[in-house]
């Protein structure tokens, strides 16, 4: 009896272990990190693998096309692992490695060739390379529905890494910057059929269901549509006061387009009717019995909670991206009306200021398919926005903001928004506090009741074009609203001040400016680890620019030395594999470029604000050094030069070796953040007539560290 | 995404800067330098029938031969002022050897023709110089123009020559000891000099402390008369007292051209 209780215990405990695992609390999401032991990709700089795959004599290639082919799939892939967009030890990185261990059950030896990512990304993709890393994207995980499904997306991807497809597809011809992991995974025809063929069998044989598959070319036909689709209700716009002219919604319905045979000719896959073709075909031929295997409904539930963390982390990548369109859809199919969440109710904040803000600024047309792609739900919000007026959508997220606001009356983030939005009011000139009625829309056509006939219809029509004006009473005219915004009118013309001040300056004045604007005394400092890149005719010189990266630490460490600085590299490749805090620190901060320059370095709100601030408090600082130096070579010799030389002999010893001398050109590019205010402090360009190597990079380090370190006079 | 900060510094407008001096804060720099030419023009002139024949000591008979490589060193110091400006002190020495003319007249109108060694000049030069940065350009870094102009002194060097003489017109009479006469006589003169020069170097770090360095130089001397009491030690056996200068100002002049490579410390 004692026993069976302590079996039950510990069956309960197992239980909540399992579940505590994946337990997210959705109301205050936060984007999932790595976990545990940086793996070996991750690690190694890529002039190491190829190096080590060299001597391995991993492929048949002659030495030339040996080169391109390992520095194209290293370079391509490792700048992938780097992004900060691939994770590992998450949830959903460990149920792919658990579905590759049941698919893999019977052949361990190529189990521990592979690896398996997760790939921060709303495509829908899964892809495997030569070296045996598969990669899984978010966007692909939010569109299944079982374990099962997965299964076969991972069987058809080792199937392409067994088969050796990545080499049998690869270009030799295209150069570096054409090197990139789509081109890599750009598979004939014939070896997708293969990989499905041979997917198939190893799928079956673990056991997983056949049905999943047709499941799997379903979700692969809808790729390009969100998640979901659920039928978007006009008034879902409508706030408490402000409401949305419903004519303004267009009555078009957009269908879904389900064709499965279309023209592939132009594709590197084939289309899905011809897959499932291939699939029925492959089953007729296979000896293995094609018994459906039961799925555990536990073990559903714990997948099916996977999924619902991809759409989360679907949101949060659209508003990195400043897809605030499609943030905007994805929040109406997590929304809980009954139950608001803090974490959408940001995000909402965040889209609709960037869905005004891109309006204004022209930007917004980016983000909206053509016509004739508008398919499903969706299409009707694409429509409703693309067509409504840059004064419209500004009413619309001031509304929208504020009601978040209301909702969570004291979180950081929204109220950073709304300062944002203010700031952003401030800057507008046809923004104006009287245009705006009183009245609520309602209100204003029940005043107009008493009319009748044409003037009825002229006052009605004209009510209903000016929706936007009406229902913002209680935000706007406001004496909290007006002063707030007079506040930031006020700095805004402080800074335009200074701004035309600057532009004032005489030519003196403007090269003392340039001496100085980086004189910041700064004494502690976080600094990334730069991209250096050396070109040459032929396209970059990869390895050397990889170990002139390298090499950045080594000046960095000097210059702290020199200056008494304290400086903090974040390098997602200088780190042993025990540091998964830096790892995740450089993941945070490649987070926060992504939506900076998204947002043209524009106004922005980093979702990742309480990070950033736990990573200030960490190194002590909120200043942030981003670098970027490049070579290139190219002799400064003109005809003029060869003129001179030939008219004078004794000049080229001059000419000649200056111009071949000066052909060096080194950009080093710096810009320096303040992550506190999120703000750029400044910014600019160094230019020199040097070759990049570590001791002249040095120099150009300490040039900008003793700027930077230098309190203005 | 680090590749996207390119496109971040793309979406800002650029300034230059240009604060700070030296190299990793270090402001002095002292080169040291081997420099050398080729011998091409006078080496040209003399294939041609030039009037300055170059006569060596070959196992005490004199050759016909020339020199190719002239040489010497250079010590400069200087000082970085601002980003592309140093200000410093250049000193060095040259050393080449200079022919003397076939046919000669001594003071009694008796005419001498003979082989003579060629005679080793020692040139000292000290000059202040400017440097300036190439455009983008910072000091001690990349690519340097040097500017100098100074003073230059230019010795012929003591020693016992070879030399061979014999009258013009064997059947005039002579009374000159052709066995014995010295036909010159260095005096402790020396030819002194206003030596304009121009160079272009590169410097390219090695270490902290260390940079190499290489380059081309052109150095042109202004020569006031100074044909007072030069070489001349027994008056009526020598040539014409301005032969060396002629023969040092023409060789100058020759090799105005100069490479140059070494090392600089910077501190």
């Amino acid at each position: 009896m004692r026993a069976n209780k302590f079996l039950i215990l510990f069956l309960f405990l197992t239980l909540i272990c399992k579940f505590a695992n994946t337990q997210v609390d959705f109301n205050d999401y936060k984007t999932f990190k790595s976990s545990g032991n940086i793996p070996y990709d991750f690690l190694i700089r890529s002039y190491s693998k190829i190096e080590s795959d060299r001597l391995e004599k991993r492929t048949s290639l002659k030495k030339k096309q040996e080169k391109i082919f390992l520095e194209g799939i290293h370079y391509s892939i490792d700048e992938l692992l780097h992004s900060g967009e691939v994770t590992f030890g998450d949830p959903i990185t460990k149920c792919i490695n658990r579905v590759a261990d049941k698919l893999l059950a019977s052949d361990k030896s190529l189990r521990s060739k592979l690896r398996f990512y997760t790939l921060k990304s709303n495509t829908v993709n899964a892809f495997s390379t030569d070296q045996g890393i598969v990669f899984v994207t978010t966007g692909l995980f939010t569109r299944l529905e079982s374990e099962a499904q997965l299964a076969f997306v991972l069987a058809h991807e080792i199937s392409h890494y067994t088969e050796k497809h990545v080499i049998n597809s690869f270009d030799f011809e295209q150069n570096e910057a054409e090197n990139n992991h789509y081109k890599l995974s750009a598979y004939s025809q014939e070896n997708e059929f293969e990989a499905d063929a041979l997917g198939l069998k190893m799928f079956l044989k673990a056991g997983y269901p056949i049905r999943a598959v047709d499941a799997v070319f379903d979700v692969l036909m809808f790729s390009h549509l969100p998640f979901e689709e659920k039928e978007i209700e006009p008034t879902y716009f409508n706030d408490r006061d402000f409401v949305i002219n419903s004519e303004r919604f267009s009555k078009i319905i957009f269908p879904i387009k389900t064709d499965e045979d279309y023209d592939d000719a132009l594709s590197s896959h084939p289309n899905i009717r011809k897959r499932r073709e291939n699939v029925e075909n492959t089953l007729k031929n296979l000896e293995t019995n094609s018994a459906v295997a039961s799925e555990n409904d536990n073990d559903n539930a714990e997948f099916l909670e996977l999924v619902k963390i991809a759409c989360y982390e679907s949101l949060r990548i659209d508003i990195l991206h400043a897809d605030f369109c499609n943030a905007i859809y994805t929040i109406y199919l997590l929304e809980d009306t009954k139950k608001p969440s803090v974490y959408l109710e940001r995000m909402k904040a965040a889209a609709w200021f960037g869905i005004s803000f891109q309006k204004q600024n022209g930007s917004l047309k980016n983000f909206i398919p053509s016509n004739k792609h508008l398919e499903g739900s969706i299409a009707l919000l694409y429509d409703f926005l693309s067509k409504e007026s840059s004064d419209a959508l500004n009413s619309l997220s001031i509304s929208k903001i504020n009601s978040s606001r209301f909702m969570f009356p004291t979180d950081q983030y929204i109220a950073s928004i709304w300062n944002l939005k203010l700031a952003s009011l401030a800057l507008l000139k046809e923004f104006d506090i009287k245009k705006y009625e009183p009245l609520t829309l309602n209100e204003a056509l029940n005043g107009i009741n008493k009319l009748t006939g044409k003037e009825y219809e002229k006052a009605k029509n004209g009510i209903l074009s000016n929706y936007y004006k009406y229902g913002l009473a209680n935000i706007i005219l406001t004496e909290e609203f007006k002063k707030s915004l007079d506040n930031f009118k006020k700095n805004q013309k402080d800074k335009l001040k200074e701004e035309k001040e600057l532009l004032m300056l005489s030519k003196k004045e403007l090269k003392k400016f340039d001496e100085t604007h980086l004189n910041f005394g700064i004494n502690d400092l976080i600094v990334l680890e730069p991209h250096v890149i050396s070109y040459t005719k032929k396209g970059i010189k990869l390895v050397k620019s990889e170990k002139l990266s390298e090499s950045f630490s080594e000046s960095i460490d000097y210059c702290e030395k020199a200056l008494g600085m304290n400086v903090s590299l974040i390098s997602s490749k200088n780190i042993s594999s025990t540091s998964i805090q830096e790892f995740n620190e450089n993941t945070l901060l490649d987070s926060y470029l992504t939506q900076l320059v998204a947002s043209n370095g524009n106004l922005s709100v980093s979702i990742d604000k309480e990070d950033l601030s736990l990573l200030q408090s960490k190194y002590k600082t909120s200043k942030l050094l981003l670098t970027n130096i490049t070579h290139t070579y190219k002799p400064n010799l003109n005809i003029l030069h060869y003129g001179i030389s030939f008219a004078w002999p004794p000049m080229s010893a001059i000419l000649i070796p200056i111009g071949l001398m000066t052909g060096n050109n080194t950009t080093v590019n710096y810009i320096l953040l303040d992550l506190e205010q999120e703000k750029v402090m400044a910014y600019g360009k160094k230019e020199y007539h040097d070759l990049v190597t570590p001791k002249t990079m040095k120099a150009f380090v300490y040039d900008i560290m003793n700027q930077l370190h230098t309190t203005k006079q | 995404m680090r590749s996207l900060i390119p496109i971040l510094f793309l979406l800002c407008t650029f300034y230059t800067n240009a604060q700070n001096t030296g190299y990793l804060g270090k402001k002095t720099i002292v080169d040291l330098n081997f420099v050398g030419n080729y011998v091409l023009i006078p080496n040209l002139i003399q294939q041609n029938g030039g009037y300055l024949p170059r006569y060596k000591n070959v196992n005490g008979e004199l050759e016909e031969k020339l020199d190719y490589f002239d040489y010497g060193g250079e010590l400069s110091i200087s000082r970085v002022v601002s980003r592309r400006l140093a200000i410093g002190l250049c000193a060095g020495l040259d050393t080449y050897s200079v022919g003397l003319m076939k046919t000669s007249f001594v003071t009694n109108n008796q005419a001498v023709v003979g082989k003579h060694e060629q005679v080793d000049v020692t040139g000292f030069y000290i000059l202040p110089t400017l440097s300036f940065a190439h455009k983008a350009g910072a000091l001690p870094m990349g690519i340097v123009h040097e500017i100098g102009i100074g003073f230059r002194s230019d010795k012929p060097v003591e020693k016992d020559y070879l030399f061979n003489y014999k009258p013009l017109t064997p059947s005039e009479p002579t009374t000159i000891d052709f066995n014995t006469t010295k036909f010159y006589n260095f005096s402790n003169n020396s030819i002194v000099g206003l030596p304009i020069f121009y160079s272009v170097k590169f410097r390219i770090p090695l270490n902290d402390y260390l940079f190499f360095n290489a380059g081309i130089r052109y150095m042109i001397t202004f020569q006031p008369d100074n044909s007072e009491g030069f070489g001349i030690a027994e008056p009526g056996f020598f040539h014409n007292e301005n032969d060396m200068l002629r023969a040092i100002n023409s060789r100058r002049h020759t090799s105005l051209i100069k490479g140059f490579f070494g090392l600089s410390f910077v501190f």
